[in-house]
């Protein structure tokens, strides 16, 4: 809806107001005061979680509202690199509050605006030097410091990176308690009573399968709203979309059968399926709430006003939207394991049917959980907004990484291995007498070379078991490679297989792998950190970490 | 310290010490124990998975192989993070590989304390003439930092499995006394959780209860 102001809002209504969520844009923006605000209204005035994007101000909000006022648990990031968390009143940052600067200087204590100090607090600087005592005033104009007590950090000359007042993170608004009015609406869509949905993000207050829900009910009201919108989008647009999305329609149309009561792999393959053209449809009320909570996600986090501190809560933010859509999505599928709770379908058995086979490899089986399943539909998502967030809070150690590497690359395969400190056995082609004289020729120029390109598709995929997928077919490319060359006999042990993976990481370069090693980590599933997996990306963190280390020159 | 809901134990095992001491001959040797070489997962002798049963309680291990060399010991944390267990492995002909494991037992015990099970293996007993280590003093260590010691040879098949079936014990043991512990711990954190905005009202109530 457009207003006669030129703002816009795009968004739920009621009465012929904003209700629900929603997204406003006010003024103009070649001038310099416009906003974005994208979140919860009641009635016509912001109400409940949002976040403002003040364009003209260059700073944005993201918190609680209360009669189109700031009020409440948020925080605030400037242009400035200045990050603030506290309680807002009337607009207003007042009393217990954070203040983290760029250099990582950071404040906690009273406020009486943002920025302004008024009473008792820290201040603790990036040399790890502390003032404790009663603040006040404005820090831009100076501020007035009285009875206070200065620590001096002598012994500890290496502050910690990223080091963060105490009450950091615990200020603004839990994750769970972000976008419920999008949540809400898809239940309305479901024709699910609101009541299950309980302020800690359980749906399922009243026990797995509460007596309120009708699963058929939930499935028809699914197939109602599908075929509404798709009527409402033929009319409107009478032959704008190719034929491919009609067809993902169809197959959305039919009420699936699996997920219903049991849960085996075949039915678990079709469910996935199911779910990813559903996610990806904006006919089915599971693909208005992803694409909903994608954009505000992506509103929220993306953009130029960003801050390497707003990654914490982005990544809790994503696993609290996982986990609430998962909720949704056993309302669709009760079959699937409650949260929390992962289950295992094994395989099924090999053709030669040995029990000892099945026993030995435990990880054999697909894992079902909220985020195996998720993650895939939403990760990609909002990947774009998220690695800028985990670039941003790695770029030093990302760049020490790729200055060691440009410098490291420059050499010869020979000279790189044996500094990297490789076994002379898996210098194969080089040593051998013949080609001493040109140690560069151009068959054996990079023994590794396909577990390096093979690892280079780590950049090209979005979640995180994809990406430890690329690193194990790594590993399987240098089992090969070495295989060929020192019999098929030959197994690694990790005093061998470390420096030869350490090689193959310097030589494929990828960048930011401080950011992708951090995103992986953040996201992997607790069930596969013990398996082989887990000892893969272990090994490629540790790679990373030795790169770092490792002293700069050669020779 | 996973536990799967049907029950199983999920133990994380670290293998350490210098280079050439035979730690992945160990591995390999209780791999091939059971094992032909068909079971091999992709990264081979350095990664095993094994399912126990003991006493009718179902393990399930994870043995990680890690690199020994000297310029890599600063990795260390980064592959003992949430270990359950680690053997420890020197050669009884090499001193110093003794000394590094007294050092990996003081950095284990400083980040990890008494999470981990800590087991010591003096390998390659077939070479006892050529013993440098004497056999009082590493288990009298090993007595003092509460390690259990295993004199093991991969190349004869001695003290292999008897050391990883100990250990795994040990670690059912030290889970469920942890457990024990944790079951209190919890108990508060859920109370402290409870604290938030929501139900403040009916903490405070509580308080005045009391």
């Amino acid at each position: 809806m457009k207003y006669t102001t030129g703002d816009i809002y795009e968004g739920y209504f009621k009465d012929g107001n904003p209700h629900g969520h929603g997204i406003k844009k006010q003024g103009d923006f070649t001038s310099s005061s416009a906003t974005i605000y994208t979140g919860e209204w009641v009635n016509g005035v912001k109400q409940g979680y949002g976040v403002m994007d003040d364009i003209g101000k260059g700073e944005k909000y993201l918190g609680n509202w209360s009669d189109n006022k700031k009020h409440g648990c948020g925080l605030i990031v400037t242009l400035d690199g200045i990050y603030y968390e506290g309680l807002f009143m009337q607009d207003v940052l007042t009393g217990h509050g954070v203040m983290v600067f760029e250099d990582g200087t950071h404040y906690e204590g009273e406020f009486r605006s943002a920025g302004v100090f008024s009473g008792k607090g820290i201040l603790t600087f990036s040399s790890g030097d502390k003032i404790e005592g009663s603040l006040s005033g404005a820090w831009t104009e100076g501020v007035k410091i009285s009875n206070a007590t200065m620590q001096l950090n002598v012994s500890n000359p290496v502050l910690p990176m990223n080091s963060k007042p105490n009450s950091f993170g615990k200020l603004s608004v839990a994750p769970n308690q972000k976008w419920n009015a999008l949540f809400r609406q898809c239940f309305q869509c479901l024709g699910v009573s609101e009541s299950i949905l309980t302020p800690t993000g359980n749906h399922f207050a009243n026990g797995p399968s509460g007596p309120s829900i009708d699963n058929v009910k939930i499935w028809q009201n699914v197939a109602v709203a599908i075929s509404c919108s798709h009527k409402e989008r033929n009319k409107m647009s009478m032959k704008k979309k190719s034929n491919d999305l009609e067809k993902s329609v169809d197959c959305l149309e039919v009420i699936p059968q699996f997920g219903q009561k049991t849960l085996n792999l075949e039915s678990y393959t079709e469910l996935q399926q199911y779910l990813y053209n559903a996610c990806e449809s904006t006919h089915h009320p599971l693909g208005q709430l992803v694409l909903g909570l994608t954009n505000a996600f992506n509103t929220t986090y993306g953009g130029v006003r960003v801050h390497p501190l707003l990654l914490s809560h982005a990544v809790k933010e994503l696993k609290s939207i996982t986990a609430r859509l998962y909720q949704v999505v056993r309302l669709l599928f009760p079959a699937l394991p409650p949260e929390g709770s992962d289950a295992v379908l094994p395989y099924k058995k090999r053709e030669d049917g040995q029990e000892e086979h099945a026993d030995s490899n435990p990880i054999d089986g697909e894992v079902v959980s909220a985020a195996s399943l998720l993650q895939p539909a939403l990760l990609p998502r909002a990947h774009p907004a998220l690695f800028v967030l985990y670039a941003l809070h790695n770029k030093r150690e990302d760049d020490l990484y790729w200055r060691r590497l440009l410098k490291w690359n420059r050499q010869p395969d020979l000279t790189l291995m044996a500094f990297l400190g490789i076994d002379p056995k898996f210098w194969v082609g080089y040593t051998c007498p013949n080609n001493q004289l040109s140690p560069t020729s151009p068959l054996k120029e990079q023994l590794f070379q396909e577990a390096v390109e093979t690892l280079q598709q780590l950049k090209t995929t979005f979640s995180p078991i994809e990406k430890l997928l690329v690193i194990r077919s790594t590993f399987q490319k240098m089992t090969i490679a070495v295989q060929q060359e020192l019999g098929s006999n030959y197994l690694w042990s990790m005093d061998e297989l470390f420096p030869v993976f350490h090689f193959v990481v310097v030589r494929a370069r990828i960048l930011q792998l401080g950011s992708e090693i951090h995103f992986i980590e953040d996201f992997l599933e607790p069930a596969m950190q013990h398996g082989e997996l887990g000892l893969m990306f272990t090994t490629l963190k540790a790679c990373y970490f030795q790169i770092l280390q490792e002293k700069m020159s050669i020779n | 310290m996973a536990t799967a809901p049907s029950g199983t134990h999920n133990f994380k095992v670290v293998l350490l010490g210098e280079g050439c001491v035979g730690k992945t001959s160990l591995l390999l040797r209780y791999i091939e124990d059971k094992f032909n070489d068909k079971h091999l997962t992709t990264l081979q002798a350095t990664f095993l998975n094994k399912r126990l049963n003991i006493n009718g309680k179902r393990v399930n291990l994870s043995i990680w192989d890690t690199a020994g060399q000297e310029k890599f010991h600063a990795l260390g944390p980064i592959y003992y993070r949430n270990s359950n267990g680690a053997i420890l492995v020197y050669d009884i002909t090499d001193e110093d590989s003794f000394g590094k494991v007294k050092n990996w037992v003081k950095e284990l015990k400083k980040m990890l304390g008494s999470d981990i099970v800590l087991t010591i293996a003096g390998n390659k007993i077939d070479l006892e003439h050529e013993r440098t280590v004497p056999l009082e003093e590493a288990e009298s260590y090993a007595n003092m930092v509460g390690a259990q010691h295993f004199y093991t040879s991969a190349k004869l098949n001695q003290g292999v499995e008897e050391l990883f079936l100990d250990l795994t014990r040990t670690m059912i043991e030290r889970y469920e006394q942890n457990a024990q512990t944790d079951v209190n711990r919890t108990s508060q954190v859920v109370v402290v959780d409870d604290e938030a905005p929501p139900t403040q009202s009916s903490c405070c109530s509580g308080n005045r209860s009391n």
